[in-house]
């Protein structure tokens, strides 16, 4: 996933597009440091070719943290 | 709090709360007028609909003129479908021909498609009549607000609190007797959450049993019915289930007949898993665990055997499945929120550019880990099971919500991480059935509590006959708001 930066940074790529504010900016860098933590998760998962996914690494938790 | 179960006389349900499947019975016996019971539930909308906010359209004139011929048919006795006469709220993402859809935006307060989705098609087909367009968080996204074009649902259980959405308004439809049931979708829990918290059935079917077709794409939410008992989920099953050839993400198989097989089996013996590692970390409230505990209690008083399963990959899934909604819905909206950015809620807005971050590679990884912990339910869990499959379990158990009310599962930081969702939206993305049931109430606010069953890729039947044993056994179906 695109490193969203700060707020700021989040306007500047943003703003071209759709016209949001600061406080929107800021909205949306909190939310997506949950979006980035569960494709991080993802990123992490994915395996080493020709492995597939190690499903041992799976966790059984809501947090979903790493079980390997 | 209405409880028939509680009379030594049974006493007569009102019509409203009637199930629509003996609603139906009585049209075909002429002993209801189809026309009748579209007043009633007009008469119900026109006096609690202000307060409720359930519904966002009411097609009084559209709803009787359908009764009036379904009333003519049965009259000159013709062959009149399952649902001949029975009104059902649709939640207002779904396109309704020549019936205003608003997705509850300002962006298409006045949108009147020219179709019906698939599913709309196959409950008129089925005699079925739309009385309105249900309410639901805009676009089925983000969270409720008093901006929105229709201001917030509340429970008619007691409406000092939120309904849970997105498909609220569908669920205070048919929880509060305005409608003999409902429909919405279910994306990450938005059937099950709602059914939950309104006391109903809400049965999210196999991906792919029931079409999406004349809906907007997305890969892992179906439509699905809201119903006061599991014989009446059965029923809309029936109607809405059915291969759509032009629709890709259709399954092709033929159909089960889940009514008529609805008391075909003996779930004594069935094993039901509980991942309780997994159930045990969620930040489950009080009430929410004594009304589980009790659900299992119940299980085990009809003859099935309650089993610990190790489950992995939930909380991945859930991850997965938030991604691939995220990305889903900014590549939906991505160039109208260049142009109308205004007509869209402040709330919603933000909520739709989550996905503007996103990559192919995490698309891609995320469809990965889907079909990864699919994989795993399907030969680890419900392997050996009555399904067919081996030696395992054949339902999976666990809470529909950590949380009672709505107001506490918008908590920020729970709420971005769709912790409110931990245990409903791991089974989008993998697709297999799953079904909210009422497991009791909470004494603090009065509010039902959901518990949850999940069955194997197709057994969408088992379900539904494990539901209705459960259903038989605890009678909580037979209690209804005070409305």
């Amino acid at each position: 996933m695109e490193d969203p930066g700060s707020p700021s940074d989040i306007l500047r790529r943003l703003r071209p597009a759709v016209p949001l504010s600061e406080a929107d900016a800021e909205q949306l860098h909190n939310l997506l440091a949950g979006v980035r933590a569960a494709a991080d998760r993802m990123a992490s998962l994915a395996p080493v070719f020709p492995a597939e996914l190690d499903a041992g690494r799976l966790s059984q938790t809501v947090d979903g943290e790493d079980s390997s | 709090m209405t409880d028939s179960t509680q009379q030594n006389s049974q006493p007569e349900e009102p019509l409203h709360y009637l199930p629509l499947a003996e609603q139906a019975r009585r049209i075909r016996n002429r002993e209801l007028s189809a026309v009748a019971l579209v007043r009633a539930y007009l008469g119900r909308i026109r006096a609690h609909n202000p307060q409720l906010n359930s519904f966002i359209t009411v097609d009084e004139d559209g709803a009787l003129e359908q009764a009036r011929l379904v009333d003519e048919a049965v009259s000159r006795g013709d062959e009149t479908g399952p649902l001949a006469g029975i009104p059902i709220a649709a939640k207002d993402s779904i396109p309704t021909k020549g019936l205003r859809t608003t997705d509850n935006s300002n962006l298409l307060a006045n949108w009147v498609p020219g179709h019906d989705a698939a599913a709309v098609t196959r409950l008129k087909a089925a005699g079925a009549i739309i009385i309105g367009k249900a309410n639901l968080n805009e676009f089925g996204w983000s969270r409720p607000s008093e901006a929105d074009l229709a201001p917030p649902p509340w429970n008619p259980w007691n409406p000092r609190f939120a309904s849970v959405g997105s498909s609220s308004g569908s669920g205070v439809a048919a929880s509060g007797g305005l409608a003999s049931a409902a429909i919405g979708t279910d994306g990450g829990g938005s059937i099950r959450l709602p059914g939950g918290a309104h006391g109903l059935i809400g049965f999210k079917p196999t991906h792919g049993l029931v079409s999406r077709l004349g809906m907007d794409h997305n890969s892992h939410s179906e439509i699905s019915p809201l119903t006061r008992t599991v014989e009446d989920a059965a029923l809309m099953l029936d109607a809405l289930g059915g291969f759509v050839p032009e629709d890709d993400m259709s399954w092709p198989g033929r159909p089960v007949g889940y009514t008529a097989k609805l008391n075909d089996a003996d779930v004594r013996g069935w094993r039901v898993g509980v991942p309780w590692t997994f159930v045990r970390s969620a930040p489950n409230e009080p009430e929410v665990t004594d009304s589980f505990e009790r659900f299992i209690a119940d299980l085990e008083s009809i003859g099935c055997e309650v089993v610990d399963v190790p489950v992995r990959g939930l909380a991945e899934a859930r991850m997965a499945n938030f991604l691939v909604l995220n990305a889903e819905a900014y590549q939906r909206h991505a160039k109208s929120l260049g142009e109308s950015w205004d007509s869209y809620g402040e709330i919603t807005r933000v909520y739709l550019l989550q996905g503007a971050y996103l990559g192919a590679h995490d698309l891609l990884n995320a469809a990965e880990v889907g079909r990864t912990v699919r994989g795993l339910l399907e030969t680890e869990v419900f392997a050996g099971s009555g399904a067919g499959r081996g030696s395992g379990v054949r339902v999976i158990a666990m809470p529909t919500s950590p949380f009672v009310t709505a107001e506490r599962s918008r908590r920020p930081g729970e709420h971005s991480r769709g912790i409110n969702a931990c245990y409903t939206a791991p089974f989008n993305i993998t697709g297999h059935p799953s079904v909210s049931v009422p497991a009791g109430f909470s004494e603090s606010t009065g509010l039902p509590i959901g518990a949850m069953l999940t069955s194997a890729l197709h057994d969408d039947l088992g379900l539904l006959q494990l539901a209705h044993a459960h259903e038989q056994s605890t009678g909580w179906h037979m209690r209804h708001p005070d409305l």
